[in-house]
């Protein structure tokens, strides 16, 4: 397949003016057009927005301000590694360098607005989980970074099972933030995967939304289900026997994939 | 349309890591709410076996601008999928086949959609027209089910040509003739219309072409001799190796300049009525013996344009060269020269050369450059090309070094000093 880096065009141009002098025609050629196969765009935001989605749904009225400072940060980020892309190297890397300190001062707003220190760290850990997100799905080089992704949703749900550890709040506030973190990840390994068969040019749009569509409806079904199981589950049953059918549930979900 | 393999993507399988976590982390601290969230992982484990293998059947049309641009012309190619099977198909991505010689200079051959049934999507991209003929490959379709754990991937072919030929690209030939009249002027005198030389008359020699002129001042028979036309056996030997497969990015590799080479070359030497056969050094033997004759010209460029050993992408196992290299010198006879077309990217390309041409067969070096010469490293590859060229050219064997730009002829013309063609 004759589509390259965009960088192929320089070499290019190049080994022409080195070589066929002669040939004045050589310069009026076309260029070729790269496949940019980068992360698609619809699915990488998806991706972000969920992890920073998750955050919020667990504690709006504490994290609301940090999280929408580095919500701002986030887009200048993503704005300028593509600037950076498209060969405006000054203003982009000084967009970066922006957007990364505002993440840093998102968090430090977090810090000094927290009532305790354990839900600074709780939501600490989680802030940097839609960093590594913006930064798998938004690569500096390359095609985007699956194991980025996978840690940046990590992180996230770490965050939800923290606040769960420390502020124990109901199974209705944890659940939507896990399945939030889920999510992040599926969204930004498709946009990863899609990017690297088809690349940004391609418009791919329609199979992105299919695509969320469907893991959006499974994450409902997953929040309807637990609330479910939660109501009529955890007063009767003693916690052994639900742990029993929990590691159950688990070992057969994870026998259909061997 | 082929039948499609089907591949599990296993993405959804470290999800079930998120219940295990949850898991222990609840049981340790004693959180039921926390152990809870295993549903999560158990949910989304359990999504890919909701969705099924999709079946897709799948057509393609693809509409050129012009089938017979000139170089350098702007072709806008339509390709029009079309899905004829009975579901919806939810995640398509469809690559198009691209020829390998071709750029493509505006829009991508890249499209993803859902299709439902016998509805179609169609886009469209540009190429650049370069000398020669161009097929263009199957396009391939890769079709995903909603969850994406399986994927099928088909293809899909539709035959459509870019044909950009040149009339004549020239090729000149060394002086290694076969009995035949040709255009191919030879060493030695006879019937022809060329003066070669006198020399004494022979009995049985024609009055026709006894020089009476010379006869009627000195009184002594001498007889003309004229040059001779004969016609040449050419083999054009493609260099398809593995190393062969070389090319700056976004530009095609060397095989794929090789390979529009030789048709070029083909395509010349049969108007010279010269007679053509084709080999190839790669990951299996190609053979096509010297013949003459339109239907034999277009056996040669169907092998260069269907066979597996000059396909788009080098081969897993590489075969044995030196094999393949006896096994043809074993087949060419006495009279046949060979056309080498190699980017000379490696030594085993001018060993072969040389091997060739110590069995007695002239042999020619056409070199596509496909080197560049900034950065190091590049520098450093282009000048190891030159040595190999020149070391070629100190034993006696013609390279003519081709920018693949350009035309093959203009190349061989640059090369040819005036009047040895």
């Amino acid at each position: 397949m004759s589509n390259g880096t965009p960088t192929s065009g320089r070499t290019r141009r190049a080994r022409r003016t080195d070589q066929t002098q002669e040939t004045e025609q050589a310069d009026q050629t076309p260029q070729t057009v790269g496949a940019n196969l980068r992360p698609t765009r619809v699915s990488g935001a998806l991706s972000v927005l969920f992890g920073l989605g998750a955050l919020l749904w667990l504690d709006a009225g504490a994290v609301w301000t940090p999280l929408a400072i580095e919500g701002v940060g986030l887009v200048a980020l993503m704005a300028g590694v593509t600037l950076v892309q498209r060969d405006h190297r000054l203003a982009g890397g000084a967009l970066v360098a922006a957007g990364l300190g505002t993440v840093v001062g998102a968090v430090a707003v977090l810090a000094m607005g927290a009532p305790e220190p354990a839900i600074a760290v709780q939501f600490g850990v989680g802030m940097v989980g839609p960093v590594l997100l913006a930064l798998g799905v938004a690569p500096w080089r390359a095609s985007g970074s699956r194991r980025l992704v996978k840690a940046g949703s990590a992180l996230v749900f770490i965050s939800v099972c923290a606040t769960g550890v420390v502020e124990e709040p109901e199974l209705g506030t944890l659940l939507p933030g896990a399945v939030l973190a889920v999510l992040a990840w599926d969204a930004g390994e498709y946009a990863i995967g899609l990017g690297r068969q088809l690349g940004r040019r391609a418009r791919t749009y329609p199979t992105e939304a299919v695509h969320a569509v469907g893991s959006v409806a499974v994450a409902v079904g997953t929040v309807v289900a637990g609330r479910a199981v939660d109501g009529l589950g955890s007063p009767g049953l003693p916690l052994d026997v639900f742990v029993l059918l929990v590691i159950g549930l688990v070992l057969l979900a994870g026998a259909l994939h061997n | 349309m082929t039948e499609g393999t089907v591949r599990r993507t296993k993405r959804w399988r470290g999800v079930v890591a998120v219940s295990l976590f949850a898991l222990t982390a609840g049981l340790l601290l004693n959180l039921p709410t926390v152990l809870m969230l295993a549903v999560v992982g158990v949910t989304f484990a359990l999504y890919p076996a909701l969705t099924g293998t999709p079946d897709p059947t799948l057509s393609l049309d693809r509409e050129l601008g012009t089938e017979n641009p000139d170089k350098g012309e702007a072709v806008d190619v339509t390709v029009e999928v079309r899905n004829d099977g009975d579901e919806t198909l939810l995640d398509l991505r469809l690559v198009d086949g691209v020829p390998p010689t071709l750029r493509v200079t505006d829009g991508t051959p890249r499209q993803a959609g859902v299709l439902r049934p016998g509805s179609s999507l169609s886009f469209s991209y540009t190429v650049t027209a370069e000398r020669g003929k161009h097929v263009f490959d199957p396009a391939t379709a890769v079709v995903r089910d909603l969850s994406g754990e399986r994927e099928v991937e088909v293809s899909v072919a539709s035959e459509t040509e870019i044909d950009c030929t040149v009339a004549d690209a020239g090729i000149s030939l060394r002086e290694q003739t076969l009995p035949d009249v040709g255009r191919i002027t030879a060493d030695d005198g006879g019937s022809g219309v060329e003066f070669h030389r006198t020399r004494d008359y022979q009995r049985g020699d024609s009055p026709s072409r006894i020089d009476w002129n010379r006869f009627a001042k000195t009184g002594g028979l001498s007889t003309i001799e004229f040059r001779r036309e004969r016609a040449a056996s050419v083999v054009l030997l493609v260099d398809a190796r593995a190393a062969a497969y070389r090319g700056l990015d976004g530009d095609p590799h060397a095989v794929a300049y090789g390979v529009s080479g030789a048709r070029q070359a083909a395509a010349s030497l049969f108007g010279s009525r010269n007679r053509i056969g084709l080999a190839a050094l790669g990951r299996s033997p190609v053979w096509v013996p010297p013949d003459a004759g339109r239907s034999h010209v277009d056996d040669i460029e169907e092998t260069l344009a269907t066979d597996a050993t000059f396909a788009p992408t080098p081969g897993d196992g590489e075969a044995d060269h030196d094999d393949q290299l006896a096994q043809l010198l074993e087949r060419l006879d006495d009279r046949s020269q060979v056309l080498l077309f190699s980017p000379l990217a490696d030594d085993a390309a001018g060993e072969a050369a040389r091997t060739i041409e110590a069995h007695g067969h002239a042999i020619s070096v056409i070199n596509p450059v496909v080197t560049a010469d900034d950065g190091p490293l590049r520098r450093f590859a282009s000048a190891e090309r030159r040595h190999r060229v020149s070391k070629l050219r100190n034993a006696g064997i013609p390279v003519v070094e081709w920018d693949p730009d350009r035309a093959l002829a203009a190349a061989v013309d640059d090369a040819t000093p005036e009047g040895t063609a």
